[in-house]
């Protein structure tokens, strides 16, 4: 799997969300999605290896009636902060480079910038939550014997 | 057209001795740039008539693997482990290196290679967080031999001397 396909499936691991649809939330409460923004290689060593940096962006509609309710949101994202911190680590990854399908990993994914995103004209239905995931993986290309 | 920096592969012994069966594992991961600094040993003189003779008298070669993570799975880690722990030095601290251009030779049961003896050099040991790192320095000696390199069995076989 890509690095995308395999941030959607840690994300579907952490139980406080529900199911991730791509690039667009609705506007359904509890409604998620996880969006691709960008991939970029960080270095690479003697080996040909490469350390590269994916960024997502994940937006969430949740209830937001009340401070009560929107300090909670925050508590989430910030639960979420700490799942990706521990569990996204050496989950494995695929990568197409050159033509060749090389094998890699998870290094380190960051969150930042968690906070209420959009309200719409009417708050009743929820207001949209955003995350910025940052996640740095190696991929091997076989240099290594 | 450029060579690959990946095509000029660098191994180091991991089971040093003449009653062992070398080990070759090759450096590189993490490292982003490996350099052998030749030293040169350069004596220019100029004479009256404004000529200037510039001598070449020989090498010092040397490296620097930095950073190093030890992985203790490996001969080679627990080699620099053991010069470490027992404070190794002089020949306790030598192995051999060797040279591979993956872009020369028939094929990778035969490529083009050179083997030198070289002592290794703890700089230090310990690092960040990122993971336990014994950086170390290669210095060469200088008793270079050229052969083949057999990147499927891993062994080094020396040119017959003509």
């Amino acid at each position: 799997m890509n690095i995308i396909e395999t941030m959607h499936e840690v994300l579907a691991a952490f139980p406080k969300l529900g199911e991730i649809g791509v690039d667009l939330a609705d506007e359904s409460p509890d409604s998620t999605a996880l969006t691709s923004t960008g991939d970029s290689l960080v270095r690479s060593d003697i080996l040909g290896n490469q350390r590269r940096l994916h960024t997502f962006i994940l937006h969430t509609v949740w209830q937001s009636q009340s401070d009560w309710e929107r300090m909670n949101n925050s508590g989430v994202l910030l639960e979420l902060a700490y799942f990706l911190e521990r569990h996204a680590p050496h989950t494995a990854v695929t990568a197409e480079l050159n033509g060749v399908t090389c094998d890699g990993e998870i290094v380190s994914a960051e969150c930042s910038n968690g906070m209420l995103y959009a309200i719409p004209d009417t708050v009743n239905g929820g207001v949209v939550y955003q995350l910025q995931i940052a996640v740095t993986y190696q991929i091997l290309t076989g240099g290594n014997s | 057209m450029k060579t690959e920096r990946k095509l000029m592969a660098h191994l180091i012994n991991g089971t040093p001795g003449a009653d062992q069966t070398p080990t070759w594992e090759r450096i590189g991961a993490d490292l982003e740039e490996f350099n052998i600094e030749m030293n040169a040993e350069v004596e220019t003189t100029a004479n009256i008539l404004g000529e200037t003779s510039v001598k070449l008298a020989g090498y010092q070669p040397q490296a620097s693997v930095e950073p190093y993570y030890a992985d203790p799975d490996t001969a080679l880690s627990k080699l620099v482990q053991r010069i470490v722990d027992g404070r190794k030095m002089l020949d306790e601290a030598k192995t051999d290196v060797l040279e591979v251009h993956l872009w020369e030779g028939d094929s990778d049961s035969s490529r083009v290679a050179y083997k030198e003896s070289a002592i290794i050099e703890i700089v230090s040991y310990g690092g960040d967080t990122t993971g336990y790192q014994v950086p170390f320095n290669l210095h060469y000696l200088g008793d270079r031999v050229k052969g083949t390199y057999n990147v499927t069995t891993k062994t080094f076989t020396p040119d017959l001397e003509v």
